[in-house]
């Protein structure tokens, strides 16, 4: 229980939610609202159950989605998924089969609502403010800017969280994030500010705490932009990331939520306008980034915090986030060396797409800058929708029209190349720009080499051939 | 689960001097599609071990004989993927002696009996001013202790670590959490049932599933 009378959002949604408080002998247990399953790491989780003799103790808590192993190529003449290889269709059917035993909802291959997990759980409108929300992966984080407590876990924490709809864990510590500014400069997006705040921060500058973002500038930023910036928090090493829910989360889940009646869905929204922190509430670090001042980025190296601006030159030394071994075998690993521009940088593939940055809203802002033009011929292109709906929304506005136009390959939903387990993967030493989370190395595949964007540089980088500033095609 | 408990480890280290070793590192996404852990043991940082042709690569770090890793800061970040901490565990590691841990990582690996001990980077220190030497450390968790040996018996170091006394339980009886989560289900179930709190997928329960 925090006693304090100045309270943060994290500690209003964590008390709401202890089951047991927190001792010397144990972490506190946490309500689980809302726990997500993806075929990867719950198969596992099923099988200790099983060992166990246990049960899903309440499977009506609980939602699969099939996206990390699935194929984007679309299925063939008979209706089959051309998996890459055994074990991946494999690894589908197991998810589809442990729900259909436990009595959860599964939305595989054939299902109209099939996506990545952080793209279709908030689309569903499932994702609300004050919520605790888990699920096997880590970008989880993506659903705290609906203001829900949203925690990747691993899969012996799924194990428990089937079998008690609750999640074992000390007490997060506050962290803020204070967005400053009242305009977002020409070209500059939700992922170069995410960019921008990693390379603030450093890889693991928010080590298990949970981030709020704040600020003026929150205003300026739909609920997808929203995601993007929580998506990257645990890129800092943040447990997860907080937005506190205002108009514009109100207004994205009425357009949303279904079957409830008006006077319950008022009582909830009056519920959620309370979630936010006290005008007093301590936290442990406060970082300030003035949107303003930034400007479309990349990253050259092989942590997501080490990026900058697109018009600068590769910084002499190692930035303090950094050990310098790591970031002289980053650049190392991309033969490149300290003042070296970035722009120019010759590029073989361009990815858009991601729980980060594969929303109706990327595909729009890439679009816009490839309609009525070619990408570059050495350059190929693969756009890959997060979900169905966004697929169908994008179809049914004729980007996939613009994309294919353009010599880009519109692929079918899923993780695809951000976790490159799916047979989509990026040759030894070629380079990838793309719209992802993690640029470690060999992440697309053995050699592979990553370059993070938003989806407007990745659009402009695929007319060109070579990295581009998004400024100069727009 | 079968993790069997422990109180004290002692084994040979290997130093990977660096901060932010991630789980795509330990365990490539494209080795996800494994589901027997018998299958897995090649993912073991395999890019670090082999080539692009499946040559093993001259000079990686790692021997058969080594169960404790020696790191730097923000260990295990990345994915949430428990493959890493089951291929580890598998190639015999039982503690990881780091700067500081990636939160999910650091569950993942008690609840597979790996410990992850935080420790001052003085153990680092020593061993990365002298590569050319091989250590042993043994790990004391009753005690938490840790004391760093070099096999020519020049150097020999003991330090103290802290650890929550719910992980070193875990650690040492060789339990996950699963059972104190099981033993607090009527809890559970009256917060679930005081609380009233809302199932957004009633959505799907009440209407137009």
């Amino acid at each position: 229980m925090t006693l304090a009378t100045h309270r943060t959002l994290l500690d209003k949604i964590w008390d709401s939610a202890t089951v047991v408080h927190e001792s010397a002998d144990h972490p506190a247990v946490l309500l689980v609202d809302l726990h997500v399953l993806h075929e990867v790491t719950s198969s596992h989780a099923f099988s200790l159950l099983k060992q166990r003799g246990l049960k899903v103790k309440y499977p009506d808590r609980t939602l699969a989605l099939a996206d990390h192993a699935v194929p984007t190529l679309a299925p063939d003449a008979d209706a089959r998924w051309p998996f890459s290889n055994p074990a991946n269709r494999i690894s589908v059917e197991t998810l589809e089969r442990n729900c259909r035993e436990h009595g959860i909802h599964c939305f595989a291959l054939d299902d109209d609502r099939q996506g990545i997990v952080h793209v279709v759980t908030p689309e569903l409108g499932l994702t609300w403010p004050g919520q605790v929300i888990v699920c096997g992966d880590s970008h989880t984080s993506t659903q705290g800017a609906y203001g829900a407590l949203a925690f990747g876990i691993g899969s012996s924490e799924v194990a428990g969280v089937l079998a008690t709809q609750t999640l074992l864990m000390k007490k997060p510590g506050a962290l803020r994030v204070e967005l400053k500014g009242s305009r977002l400069p020409f070209a500059v997006t939700a992922k170069d500010i995410s960019l921008a705040v990693l390379a603030e921060i450093g890889v693991g500058g928010a080590q298990g705490g949970v981030i709020e973002f704040t600020g003026e500038a929150l205003k300026l930023l739909s609920m997808e932009e929203r995601m993007t910036l929580c998506n990257q928090s645990v890129e800092a090493g943040a447990r997860t990331a907080l937005i506190a829910p205002d108009d514009v989360t109100i207004a994205d889940l009425s357009a949303r939520v279904r079957n409830f009646d008006t006077a319950a869905f008022e009582n909830l929204i009056d519920h959620w306008r309370t979630l936010r922190s006290d005008p007093a509430a301590v936290y442990a670090q406060i970082w300030t980034i003035d949107v303003e001042s930034l400007a479309p980025r990349a990253t050259y190296g092989t942590l997501p915090a080490l990026s900058i601006p697109l018009e600068d030159t590769i910084p002499q030394r190692a930035p303090e986030c950094c050990d310098a071994a790591l970031w002289q075998s980053g650049l190392a690993y991309f033969g490149l060396n300290p003042g070296d521009k970035l722009q120019g940088l010759s590029v073989q593939h361009v990815f858009l797409g991601s729980c980060t940055n594969g929303r109706l809203s990327d595909l729009r802002q890439a679009a816009r800058v490839l309609e009525n033009k070619r990408i570059a011929p050495t350059v190929k292109m693969w756009v890959v929708p997060g979900s169905r709906a966004v697929m169908r929304a994008a179809e049914a506005e004729g980007l996939d029209q613009i994309f294919r136009n353009a010599g880009a390959d519109w692929r079918q939903p899923g993780c695809s190349l951000c976790v490159a387990m799916n047979g989509d993967n990026i040759p030894s030493g070629e380079v990838c720009v793309s719209t992802s989370n993690r640029n470690f190395a060999h992440r697309q595949g053995p050699g592979s080499k990553t370059i993070l964007v938003s989806p407007l540089t990745a659009a402009a980088t695929a007319l060109r051939g070579v990295l581009t500033d998004p400024r100069e095609v727009l | 689960m079968n993790v069997n408990g422990w109180t004290q480890w002692n084994g040979r280290a290997v130093l990977i001097a660096r901060d932010n070793i991630d789980t795509d590192q330990i365990y490539p996404g494209r080795f996800l599609s494994l589901t027997n852990r018998s299958d897995m043991g090649e993912a073991f940082f395999a890019d670090w071990r082999f080539d692009e042709q499946g040559c093993e690569r001259k000079g990686h770090p790692f021997r058969k004989e080594q169960s404790i890793m020696v790191a730097g800061e923000n260990f295990g970040c990345g994915s949430s993927r428990e493959h890493a901490v089951w291929v580890m565990r598998d190639h015999g590691f039982r503690v990881v002696l780091a700067k500081s841990f990636a939160p999910i990582f650091k569950q993942n690996a008690i609840a597979n009996g790996i410990a992850p001990v935080q420790l001052p980077g003085e153990v680092f220190t020593i061993m990365s001013a002298h590569q050319n030497l091989e250590f042993d450390i043994s790990v004391d968790l009753a005690l938490r202790s840790c004391t760093l040996i070099s096999c020519d018996g020049k150097i020999k170091r003991t330090f103290e670590f802290a650890m929550e006394l719910f992980d070193v339980h875990c650690l040492r009886q060789g339990v996950d959490t699963l059972g104190f989560l099981l033993s607090c289900s009527s809890a559970i179930e009256n917060h679930l049932k005081t609380t009233q709190r809302i199932n957004p997928l009633q959505q799907f329960y009440s209407g137009d599933q």
